[in-house]
C-alpha cells in the first residue's frame, strides 16, 4: 500500500477539546496520528502533527481537516515529500525570530521543503527584554543526508522573514 | 524669626537640594509612610550590616552652581585652543547654531533614553531614519545602522562581521592597510587578539599576498592619499574575503562611494559632520553594508512599520540580532550607543543640504590644493599625488616647522619618521592657508591665491570623482533657512517624550535629572575644540579634569586604578574581561577562560563575554531573584581551574542588595576567578558601600546613569572601569597618547584616549556639586523614593522581589504576569496606556519577562512619584473591571492604547468607553497633555518588509 505523509499545523484561539476535535478528523477520515507536539503560544493554541494515510485518502483528510476552521480550528496541511529516509547527520538550529501566528508552521515546512527531517521541536515565546515584544525561539534537531549542504537550511529558513535568525549549533 | 547663620545664608549645599526630588519635609513624611524615622536608619536597615561603608570621605564640600562652574572655568582655561590641522579621524568642524541651541543644549533631545517606546519617540526615530538615509547615500551601499561608538570600533566591529559573513572561507587572518588611522589599527588588533584571529599590517596593494577572510582600507588614508579601491575591493573579493572600507562623509561628497565600487561593509565617523573634537569625543560612527549582511549587522537600525491605523511608524528593527535577546550569541555588545551625536550629524546635512556639504567640501578641499601648490613651487615634496584634505610632506627641519606652528597657534601632526601632516577642514581660510606655507616654508609667503587658484589641477583621480548622487531625498532639500530648520527641529522634539515632560521611571536605566549647570560646559570651546591628540602642554586643564575625576572616583568605589577610555558601560566590561584575561595570562593560567554569569543578568554581560572568546556558563537565581549559591558552587567548582571570573550585577538587576554577597565574591576568589561587577546600579552604592569593599576585582561606572550624563536618546555615555591594583597594568593603553602608568602595548579599546572626554564635565560638576554628603543623600533618597513608590503599589501588584526585611533597593519588579493570566491584559498594554496617562513605561521585562522594573531616582518629586503609582493604580482598576465585565476584553482601553489625536478626533467614536477616559483619564493630563503622535506599531510586519531608509515624503504626510 502506498501511504502519505502530511504534517499539519494546527492554529485556533485557545479553546477546550482542540487536539481531541482534531485526532477524530484524521483517524474518521482514514489517518493515522503519528507525532505531535502541541503548546499554546502567545494566547494561541499551535500544534504540529504528522500523520499518515493511504494515498486515495488523502483528499478525504484534507476536507475532513478543512470542515474544522467552522469551529475555529485552522490547519495548513503540508505533504511531506522525503522518500523513506536514509541514515544522515543530525543537524541542531537554533532561531531566533519574532514571533508571529503561525511561524511554526513555516519553519517546519520549510525544513520539509528541503527534505530535513525534524526529528525534535522545542519552541519557546517570551516577552522579550527592554522592547518587550514577542520572541520566538525554537531548538530544532533535524537530520539531513551525510552529503547535504548545511547552508541550505540557513538559507531556506532565513528566507521566512528578515528577523528570523539561524544557528546551526555544534 | 531667628536669625539665620551666615552660612545657613551662603547655602551651599543648595544644589542638593535642587537634584534630589523631595524636600526634607516630603523626605519625613514618606520616611513615616513607610516606617522609618531618619534616611540614615532606612539605608542602614537595608544595606546588609558587613558590607556598610561608615568613613565619611573628604572628596568635596557641597558647591554652589556658580562657585563650581567657576571652579571649572579656571580648570577648562588651562587649556589651549589652537588650531588643528591634526586630522587623524578629527577635524575642526563649525556646529549650525541652530542646531547647538535647539539640539545639543536642548533637554528635550538630551534627556531622552533609548526609543524603546516608539509611539512616543517618533521625532528621534525619524531623526535617526535620515541619519542611516545619509549614510546609505554618501558610502553607496544598501543599509546601514544608527550609530556606533567611534571610527576604530566600527573597524573592529567590521572585522567581527566580516568573519561572520564570510562563507567557505577558513582563514583566520585580518588584513589591515598600513595607511588606516593607528588608533583603528590599535583597536582592530585588539579585538582580534581576543578572538584568537592574527592581523597583518601591510601596505594596502599587498593585500592579494595573503590568504585572509576580510580586509580594512582608509579611504582617503593617513597620508592623504586617495587610493584606487575600486582595485583594492576587487583584489580582495578575488581571495574571497570581504571588503571594508573606512572613509570620511565630507570626502564622499567629492569621492566616487564605495559601494559602488562593491565594498562590502563601509564605515567611519561622523564627526565632522557638525560635532565638536571634544578631545576624543562623544561622536557617531557610522557602519553601512549590503542588504544581504543584514542579520550580521551590529547595532541599532530604525526600520519603516505601521501603527494598528495603517499609518507608517517607525521603530527599532531586527532586534532579534542584539544582546538584549541574543546574549551571548548576539552580533555585539553594543548598547548605549551615540545617538544625539548622529542626530546632530544628520542636522548638519539637512541645514547644508547636499549642495551645502559639496560646497564645504570642495571649498577643503580647494584651499588644500593651493596649500599643497604653493608648497610644491618652493621644492617641498608631497608623499602623495591625490589627496582629499591631507597632504603629508618632509621638511629639513621638522622641529623648527612644529614650533612656528605652535607659535603661531597652529597644530600639524608629525610621525615617528619626522613626516610632517596636515588636514584642512570647515574652518580653514585663506589667510590660514598663507599662514600655513609660511610656517612650513619659513619665510612670509606672498602668492597671488587667485591667479593660483585658476589653475589649478585636480586632485581627486577621475576615475574616483563623485558621479553618483547623494542626499536626493526632500528632507535633505527642504530646511536651509534657519526658520524651517528650527521648526522642523522643533516638530520632531515635539513627538518625543523626555524628562523635561514626565518621570521615566527606567529600571536598571537611572533617568535622574540632568542639570542644566553640569551641562553648560559641555559647549565650551576650552573644552570642545580640543583635538584628542594635541600636545600634552595644551590640555592641561582636561587633565586636571582627568586626574580630579579619577581621585575622586577611586575613593568613591575604592579602586585602586581607573581606566576613562571605555565610551560605555558595555565596552567597560568588554576592557574589564580583557583585564581580567590578560592578567590571568600573565600568571601562566591563559586556559582560565569560563565566564560565570547569572540568569538574571544583563544581556550586554554575555555579549562581552563572548567578545572576550570566554565561555559563558549560566548559574541559577533563586526565588528571591537572588544569586542561588549551591548552584554557583558547584559551577565555580566545576569550572575549576578555567574559571576565569564572575560577572554580577550590585544590587542585583532585581533591584535587591544581596545579603550573600561577600560569601559569592569568595567562592569566585577561592576557585581562581576574577569578580567582575557588572557598575550599572553604582548608583545604589554611592556613600554606603564601596565595590572593591565588598570583593569586586574590576567594576565599570555607567557615568551616564549614576554621575548624570544624560543618555541623549540612546547614547552617548561613558563606561569607566576601576580595578584593584593586580589589575592596573593591564588596563587599555592608547597608540598615539601614552596613558599614565598603563604598558603601551596593552592595547586600545576605544579610537580616543580618554573615550568621550567632552562629557566628563557633567560627572565633575555632578560631584563638586552635590559634594560627597549630596552624593551619600542621593543614594539615601534614590532607596526611600523606591521604596516609598513600591509601597504605594503593593496592594495593587504583587511586587516581585525584596530582601529580607522586605525592602527594595534603589528599583523594584511589579509582577504583572498574574494579571496576564487573569485578563488577557498584556505588560505591552499597560505599558502603552501608561502614554496615556502622560508617563513613559519602566524597564519592560528585564530582567523577569512580564514584569516591570521601576526606577525613580532620586531627582523625583514625591508629587511625580505620586502621580505615576496614581495612574498605575487608574490602570489596575480599568483592569479590573476588564475582569469583571464592565469594559470589553477586546475594546478597551488597554488594548487599544495609547490614543493618538487622531482616535479622538475620530467622527464615529465607537468603542465602548469614552473619549475622555481614552484621552484625558486624570485632570494631569487635561492640564498637560502629550500626544502620542502614531498608534501601537506593529513590529512583526515591519520585520517582515524590512525598510531602513527615508519613505517619500508624502507617505509622511498620509
Ligand atoms: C545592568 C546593566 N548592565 C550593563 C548595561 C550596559 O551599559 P551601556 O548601555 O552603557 O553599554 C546596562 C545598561 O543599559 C545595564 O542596565
Amino acid at each position: 500500500m502506498n501511504s502519505a505523509q502530511l504534517i499539519l499545523t494546527v492554529m485556533a484561539e485557545d479553546q477546550p477539546g482542540i487536539v481531541d476535535k482534531v485526532s477524530k478528523a484524521v483517524v474518521s477520515s482514514g489517518g493515522n496520528w503519528l507525532e505531535s507536539n502541541m503548546s499554546r503560544l502567545a494566547g494561541k493554541f499551535t500544534g504540529i502533527v504528522s500523520i499518515e494515510c493511504p494515498q486515495e485518502k488523502v483528499t478525504d483528510v484534507k476536507q475532513s481537516l478543512a470542515l474544522l476552521s467552522n469551529t475555529g480550528i485552522r490547519v495548513l496541511i503540508d505533504e511531506s515529500t522525503s522518500q523513506a529516509i536514509e541514515p544522515g547527520q543530525l543537524i541542531n538550529l537554533y532561531i531566533t525570530s519574532n514571533d508571529r501566528p503561525g511561524i511554526v508552521s513555516e519553519v517546519s515546512s520549510a525544513l520539509a521543503s528541503v527534505g530535513a527531517n525534524v526529528l525534535s521541536l522545542h519552541t519557546e515565546c517570551s516577552s522579550a527584554a527592554m522592547s518587550a515584544g514577542f520572541i520566538f525561539e525554537a531548538k530544532i534537531t533535524s537530520e539531513v543526508p551525510l552529503d547535504f549542504d548545511v547552508s541550505i537550511l540557513t538559507d531556506v529558513l532565513e528566507k521566512l522573514s528578515d528577523d528570523l535568525i539561524v544557528d546551526i549549533v555544534e | 524669626m531667628s536669625k539665620p547663620s551666615l552660612s545657613e545664608l551662603l547655602n551651599s549645599d543648595e544644589f542638593t537640594q535642587r537634584h534630589i526630588g523631595p524636600n526634607e519635609s516630603e523626605q519625613a513624611e514618606m520616611l513615616e509612610h513607610i516606617h522609618f524615622k531618619s534616611l540614615d536608619e532606612l539605608s542602614n536597615e537595608i544595606l546588609p550590616s558587613d558590607i556598610q561603608f561608615s568613613n565619611d570621605l573628604e572628596i568635596t564640600a557641597p558647591n554652589t552652581e556658580a562657585d563650581a562652574l567657576k571652579e571649572l572655568k579656571a580648570i577648562a582655561s588651562k587649556n589651549k585652543v589652537f588650531k588643528s590641522y591634526i586630522g587623524m579621524g578629527y577635524h575642526e568642524t563649525t556646529v549650525p547654531n541652530v542646531i547647538l541651541r535647539n539640539v545639543l543644549e536642548n533637554p528635550g533631545w538630551y534627556t531622552a533614553y533609548t526609543p524603546y517606546q516608539p509611539e512616543i519617540a517618533q521625532g528621534r526615530l525619524e531623526a535617526l531614519l535620515n541619519y542611516q538615509q545619509m549614510v546609505i547615500d554618501l558610502t553607496g551601499m544598501e543599509m546601514a545602522n544608527a550609530s556606533l561608538l567611534d571610527e576604530a570600533t566600527a573597524a573592529a566591529e567590521a572585522m567581527a562581521m566580516a568573519k561572520r559573513v564570510v562563507k567557505k572561507n577558513k582563514s583566520e587572518v585580518f588584513f589591515v592597510d598600513s595607511s588606516c588611522l593607528p588608533q583603528t589599527i590599535d583597536v582592530v588588533k585588539t579585538r582580534a587578539s581576543a578572538f584568537g584571529f592574527e592581523v597583518v599590517v601591510d601596505k594596502a596593494e599587498n593585500v592579494a599576498d595573503y590568504d585572509i577572510f576580510g580586509a580594512l582600507f582608509q579611504y582617503p588614508n593617513m597620508d592623504g592619499s586617495v587610493l584606487n579601491i575600486k582595485e583594492l575591493i576587487e583584489k580582495t573579493h578575488s581571495l574571497n574575503a570581504i571588503a571594508a572600507v573606512a572613509t570620511d562623509l565630507l570626502a564622499l561628497t567629492l569621492l566616487e562611494a564605495p559601494g559602488t565600487f562593491g565594498a562590502d561593509i563601509v564605515l567611519g565617523s561622523a564627526q565632522r559632520f557638525g560635532v565638536p573634537m571634544g578631545y576624543g569625543g562623544p561622536h557617531a560612527a557610522f557602519f553601512a553594508t549590503r542588504d544581504q549582511f543584514k542579520r550580521a549587522i551590529p547595532g541599532r537600525i530604525i526600520g519603516v512599520s505601521i501603527d494598528s491605523r495603517g499609518k507608517q511608524a517607525l521603530r527599532m528593527a531586527l532586534q532579534t540580532r542584539e544582546q538584549h535577546i541574543r546574549r551571548e550569541k548576539a552580533n555585539s555588545n553594543i548598547c548605549t550607543a551615540q545617538v544625539l551625536l548622529a542626530n546632530m550629524a544628520v542636522f548638519y546635512a539637512i541645514y547644508h543640504g547636499p549642495k551645502g556639504l559639496s560646497r564645504i567640501a570642495q571649498r577643503v578641499n580647494r584651499y588644500t590644493s593651493l596649500l599643497a601648490e604653493v608648497l610644491t613651487t618652493h621644492g617641498v615634496k608631497l608623499s602623495t599625488e591625490s589627496y582629499f584634505d591631507t597632504l603629508t610632506f618632509q621638511v629639513e627641519n621638522t622641529a623648527n616647522v612644529i614650533s612656528r606652528a605652535e607659535a603661531n597657534g597652529y597644530n600639524l601632526r608629525v610621525d615617528s619618521s619626522g613626516t610632517l601632516g596636515l588636514s584642512c577642514h570647515e574652518k580653514t581660510s585663506l589667510h590660514d592657508v598663507k599662514n600655513l606655507a609660511s610656517i612650513i616654508l619659513g619665510f612670509e609667503v606672498e602668492a597671488d591665491f587667485t591667479a593660483l587658484d585658476a589653475n589649478l589641477t585636480a586632485s581627486i583621480p577621475e576615475e574616483l570623482t563623485r558621479k553618483t548622487e547623494f542626499l536626493t531625498h526632500s528632507v535633505f532639500n527642504s530646511h536651509h533657512s534657519e526658520t524651517e530648520m528650527l521648526r522642523y527641529l522643533r516638530k520632531l522634539e515635539s513627538r518625543d517624550l523626555a524628562l523635561n515632560h514626565s518621570m521615566i521611571s527606567l529600571g536598571s536605566c537611572t533617568m535622574k535629572l540632568n542639570a542644566t549647570a553640569e551641562m553648560i560646559p559641555v559647549t565650551w570651546p576650552e573644552f570642545g575644540e580640543i583635538h584628542p591628540f594635541a600636545p600634552q602642554e595644551q590640555v592641561l586643564g582636561y587633565k586636571e579634569l582627568l586626574v580630579d575625576l579619577d581621585t575622586k572616583l577611586r575613593a568613591i568605589t575604592g579602586f585602586d586604578a581607573i581606566s576613562l577610555q571605555p565610551n560605555s558601560g558595555a565596552q567597560g566590561e568588554y576592557a574589564g574581561l580583557l583585564a581580567i584575561s590578560k592578567y590571568h595570562e600573565s600568571r601562566g593560567e591563559g586556559h582560565r577562560n569560563i565566564c560565570l554569569i547569572p540568569q538574571s543578568a544583563h544581556g550586554t554581560n554575555p555579549a562581552s563575554a563572548q567578545m572576550a572568546s570566554m565561555k559563558v556558563v549560566v548559574t541559577k537565581c533563586d526565588d528571591q531573584g537572588n544569586v542561588d549559591i549551591n548552584d554557583l558552587k558547584t559551577k565555580a567548582e566545576q569550572a575549576g581551574e578555567n574559571l576565569s571570573c564572575l560577572m554580577i550585577t550590585y544590587p542585583s538587576t532585581h533591584g535587591v542588595y544581596e545579603s550573600g554577597i561577600k560569601q559569592i565574591c569568595n567562592i569566585v576568589h577561592e576557585h581562581g576567578g576574577q569578580v567582575y561587577m557588572d557598575g550599572a546600579n553604582l548608583n545604589a552604592q554611592v556613600g554606603l558601600t564601596r565595590p572593591a569593599d565588598i570583593g569586586a576585582d574590576v567594576s565599570h561606572m555607567n557615568l551616564h546613569k549614576t554621575f548624570a550624563i544624560p543618555h541623549g536618546g540612546g547614547g552617548p555615555g561613558m563606561g569607566p572601569i576601576g580595578v584593584k591594583s593586580h589589575l592596573a597594568p593591564f588596563l587599555s593603553s592608547h597608540p598615539v597618547i601614552p596613558v599614565d602608568n598603563v604598558p603601551n602595548d596593552n592595547g586600545a579599546v576605544s579610537a580616543a584616549p580618554y573615550g568621550s572626554a567632552s562629557i566628563l564635565p557633567i560627572s565633575w560638576m555632578y560631584i563638586h556639586m552635590l559634594g560627597y554628603s549630596g552624593l551619600k543623600k542621593s543614594t539615601q533618597v534614590a532607596l526611600l523614593n523606591a521604596n516609598y513608590l513600591a509601597l504605594r503599589l503593593k496592594g495593587h501588584f504583587p511586587i516581585l522581589y525584596s530582601g529580607p526585611k522586605g525592602l527594595v533597593a534603589h528599583e523594584c519588579i511589579i509582577d504583572l504576569r498574574p494579571l496576564k493570566a487573569e485578563t488577557g491584559i498584556t505588560e505591552v498594554d499597560i505599558a502603552k496606556r501608561l502614554m496615556d496617562y502622560g508617563f513613559h513605561a519602566p524597564t519592560m521585562s528585564f530582567p523577569v519577562a512580564g514584569t516591570f522594573m521601576v526606577e525613580p531616582t532620586e531627582s523625583e518629586p514625591k508629587s511625580e512619584i505620586d502621580r505615576f503609582a496614581d495612574a498605575m493604580i487608574a490602570i489596575r482598576q480599568e483592569i479590573e473591571a476588564i475582569r469583571k465585565g464592565e469594559l470589553d476584553s477586546k475594546d478597551n482601553p488597554l488594548t487599544n492604547a495609547p490614543h493618538t489625536m487622531t482616535d479622538i478626533i475620530e467622527g464615529d467614536w465607537k468603542r465602548s468607553y469614552s473619549r475622555e477616559l481614552a484621552a484625558f483619564p486624570t485632570k494631569e493630563v487635561k492640564a498637560f497633555k502629550f500626544w502620542p503622535f502614531v498608534n501601537r506599531i506593529d513590529d512583526v510586519y515591519g520585520d517582515r518588509n524590512l525598510i531602513c531608509t527615508c519613505p517619500t515624503m508624502e507617505a509622511y504626510e498620509e
